[in-house]
């Protein structure tokens, strides 16, 4: 299997939503994947991971209470049911987000064989503010399940386990 | 007669958020507003005391999508008021960005926005599992034009190679030519479109517009020309002011633009198109009547036909430069600081984009002035809407919601860039 590619989202100038970016930067460097950020158009995604077996998503999610919470979330290729999806950020002008960009890559059987969203609740979401304590605070965490993601990306054996969301305490 | 008052809240697949409002009484259309209500974005204040040279890359951010016309008209207004032109290979690259640009918007609104409104489909998700193969194409003719902004402009959103006076960097022949060959296979992907679109069902609906738009003595227009219209109007970019004015009006947050003395008028591929049929290359002529398109198209069901069109001229002017190029002998023309005033005009893909700037003998900024094309169209939607609308009364609000929803995405109305808007509320009584 060639590489992960490890995709992460979001505007560095908007609070919590720099998560993903900030993640993904810790990430560049990663032995056996290949990293890139992405802020703005959700179109650019089905290009991005056209050529990816694998791919791993980093994104800040909606605020919901528990703010720097990990969610993990493995989007099978023929599932359906991305209302989780929904709540995650990279907005866009044309109502166009990554939910509606999984929508499109699936009907076009464009979708990765194996997709998996890291996603990291947010608080703060102002033009311009910093990223808050709480979502600091789940960086490390969060950088260290996903560099374990890719090891096993990049073994041998991939598990098919279908799509399935999960908590991780963060 | 009840009255009724329709209202579409949040009008869908459009570029930012506004909304629609149709007041019928006793089974007339007596009022339609667009209200745009994005807060202000204040760009013109924002570049007050900046430095001439921050204007293409601030303006480039009133547009996720359109950047190269802000751009664009902000470094000709600049050179205007420094009194220097770019000519040659630097005329030409910036020709060449444009048409990227042309290419990745167009593509984007005539298959991801417009297409699934003659489809019948909700949105291009539901659209993409009958006609995979065309938003495969469309999405295709994006990636093109994106790559063009990516190696002209350094990065596909918001590029930051243009400079007043050229570029920063100029491309080697060999990175042009490597967009040669997907130019080609993009040429081709535009006629199959235009071939899918043409079989569309359009309204009889002809529109007594006054046509507004760029024309050059021999190109089809991007960068340059005279602003003309269809009804006579023929002046320099330097002129608009005398010519246009600019209204404040309550329900919305963007100016209204009118020709002074006569009222509304269109900007856009309608305009652009039947002011400057003459001007395509005859290859692109021939596909455009065999589309079922004439000379002048004044159906704004049929803009779809008319972005294809020039979808398809972007390409092959954008080979032709390529073919032509050669890297120039410096990225820019060297400026020569001074105080002055400068008017730039260019051909976004939504229509005419002006910008004016007055700067000071240090070069920094004493007043900007941007008047994007979709502030420029909002009384014209608003009569389209009166008509569509006054055309199908008979239908109950949902349907006559989606009818005039259809008829705003006609014109590919850019909302950010206005306030610099969509939501309907039809009122019957």
């Amino acid at each position: 299997m060639s590489e992960p590619l490890v995709i992460g989202i979001g505007n560095p100038d908007r609070g919590d939503d720099a998560v993903g970016p900030l993640i993904a930067s810790r990430l560049i460097g990663c032995p056996c994947a290949r990293v890139i950020v992405r802020n703005d158009d959700a179109l650019a995604l089905l290009e991005d991971w056209a050529d990816a077996e694998a791919v791993i998503l980093i994104d800040a999610a909606a605020a919901n209470g528990l703010p720097g919470r990990i969610h993990r979330l493995q989007l099978a290729p023929q599932a359906a049911d991305d209302r989780v999806l929904g709540k995650l950020t990279l907005p866009s002008t044309h109502a166009f987000g990554l939910a509606e960009a999984v929508a499109l890559a699936r009907a076009l059987a464009r979708l990765p064989g194996h997709l998996i969203v890291y996603a990291v609740e947010g608080q703060l979401f102002s033009a311009g503010a910093p990223v808050t304590s709480a979502v600091l605070a789940a960086v490390d965490a969060t950088v260290d399940l996903i560099r374990q993601e890719i090891k096993q990306l990049s073994g041998p054996a991939i598990g098919t386990d279908g799509a399935g969301s999960k908590g991780v305490q963060g | 007669m009840a009255s009724r008052r329709l209202r579409v809240d949040l009008i869908a697949r459009v570029e930012g958020e506004g909304a629609l409002e149709l007041t019928i009484e006793a089974g007339r259309v007596t009022q339609t507003r667009l209200s745009i209500f994005e807060p202000p974005r204040l760009f013109e204040a924002l570049l007050r005391d900046r430095d001439y040279r921050e204007a293409p890359d601030i303006t480039a951010r009133i547009c996720g999508i359109c950047p190269i016309a802000y751009q664009m008209s902000a470094v000709h207004a600049m050179e205007r008021a420094l009194g220097v032109q770019v000519g040659g290979r630097l005329r030409d690259l910036r020709r060449l960005i444009y048409c990227g640009e042309w290419i990745e918007s167009h593509a984007l609104h005539i298959v991801m926005l417009h297409a699934p409104d003659f489809l019948g489909f909700p949105d291009a998700i539901q659209m993409a599992q009958q006609h995979g193969d065309m938003v495969g194409a469309g999405l295709a003719l994006k990636k093109t034009g994106n790559e063009i902004l990516r190696v002209l402009g350094g990065r596909e959103i918001h590029p930051i190679n243009v400079r007043v006076g050229g570029f920063y960097r100029v491309p080697g022949r060999s990175e042009l030519v490597a967009l040669a060959a997907e130019l080609e296979r993009a040429q081709q992907t535009a006629m199959r479109i235009l071939g899918w679109a043409s079989g569309f069902e359009f309204p009889d609906f002809d529109r007594d517009y006054e046509f507004v738009g760029l024309r050059h003595a021999n190109e089809y227009p991007l960068n340059e020309g005279r602003i003309v219209s269809s009804r006579g109007l023929d002046i320099d970019v330097a002129d608009f002011d005398g010519a246009f004015e600019e209204r404040h009006v309550s329900h919305s947050t963007a100016l209204q633009s009118v020709i002074r003395g006569r009222g509304c008028y269109l900007v856009g591929p309608l305009a652009r198109y039947s002011l400057n049929f003459d001007r395509l290359p005859s290859n692109v002529q021939a596909l455009a009547l065999e589309a079922g398109l004439g000379p002048v198209c004044r159906n704004p069901f049929k803009s779809i036909l008319v972005r294809a069109i020039e979808m398809i001229y972007a390409c092959q002017e954008a080979r032709r430069l390529i073919e032509a190029y050669e890297p120039p002998e410096v990225p820019a023309i060297p400026i020569s600081v001074r105080a002055g005033i400068g008017h730039g005009c260019t051909e976004a893909p939504r229509g005419i984009c002006y910008h004016r700037y007055e700067i000071d003998a240090q070069g920094a900024i004493r007043s900007a002035r941007i008047v994007p094309p979709t502030s420029q169209n909002q009384l014209s939607i608003e009569d389209d809407l009166r008509e569509v609308a006054g055309r199908h009364l008979d239908l109950p609000d949902e349907a006559l919601r989606d009818r005039c929803e259809q008829a705003i995405r006609n014109h590919d109305p850019c909302i950010s860039c206005s306030v610099h808007f969509l939501k309907l509320q039809v009122h019957r009584t």
